[in-house]
């Protein structure tokens, strides 16, 4: 499965959709990580469970009880509410999954968390900072999709984007995860090796 | 006033409470999105299945 679409590698640092970062005047983005959309599939479930249900159900009242043919203006009211309830349901949910991503620049790891209306947060990571890095792929749909958690083990006491344990920057749904890791630890030897030989 | 009418009041009022709530994700779409990602055709698409709902749903609403 090509997760290339997910990672972008061509970016133009100076577009003013970076400024939110605050990059150094020497920063430049090199990769820009989308979560995978099988981790948005869950919530894109739900809500076509629940379009499908409530219409199947009205439809099957109508046949057994044809009287409640002449409420049918009052219970378009409600219908109507409930799936404008529900498309904004789904359009936050898309939101929450695509605007969460992860920012690779020349010197640091940064997490960009969305987290419902109006809330992001962002924690990041240098690169002196990593010890390791590593990729879980767990379970039958991550397996397919090539997708799982990042799993980036810092030297101090850690700034973890799931804050699943200290000392550990987590991220999930990363695609192409195991790529995802070489391509961090190349950046870590290229800029911390670079600082090492005086470069 | 009918059970019709009350119906109605509480239709628009959800109406405008779920427009202050998409003025706000316009908001952050338009000031987070990132250059050639597909925010505008994603908010585009949403508008248009929005608009539909509506004219959909305002063709039965009538008495």
């Amino acid at each position: 499965m090509n997760n290339g679409h997910f990672i972008q590698t061509q970016i133009d640092t100076n577009d003013p959709a970076f400024l939110y970062l605050n990059l150094r005047p020497d920063e430049n983005v090199r990769y820009v990580i989308r979560h995978h959309w099988a981790g948005f599939l869950g919530s894109l479930v739900i809500v076509l469970a629940m379009a499908i249900v409530p219409l199947a159900a009205l439809l099957v009242l109508f046949i057994a009880n044809p009287q409640l043919l002449n409420s049918l203006s009052i219970i378009a009211i409600y219908a109507t509410s409930y799936y404008l309830f529900l498309l904004t349901f789904l359009f936050t949910s898309w939101i929450n999954y695509y605007y969460n991503v992860i920012i690779i620049t020349n010197h640091r790891l940064i997490n960009v968390a969305q987290e419902g209306l109006l809330s992001r947060k962002t924690a990041e990571l240098d690169f002196p900072e990593i010890e390791n890095v590593s990729a879980d792929v767990d379970g039958f749909l991550q397996a397919a999709f090539n997708f799982g958690l990042l799993v980036v083990e810092t030297a101090g006491g850690g700034t973890s984007g799931a804050r699943i344990k200290p000392g550990y920057f987590t991220v999930k749904d990363v695609p192409d995860p195991n790529r995802v890791a070489r391509a961090i630890l190349d950046l870590k030897e290229e800029i911390v090796g670079g600082e090492d030989r005086g470069e | 006033m009918t059970v019709y009418d009350y119906s109605l009041i509480i239709y628009g009022i959800f109406l405008v409470i779920l427009l202050v709530i998409n003025l706000l994700y316009f908001f952050q779409i338009f000031r987070y999105r990132l250059p050639g990602d597909a925010s505008l055709w994603m908010v585009s698409i949403y508008l248009a299945v929005i608009i539909f709902t509506l004219f959909v749903g305002g063709l039965f609403m009538v008495k």
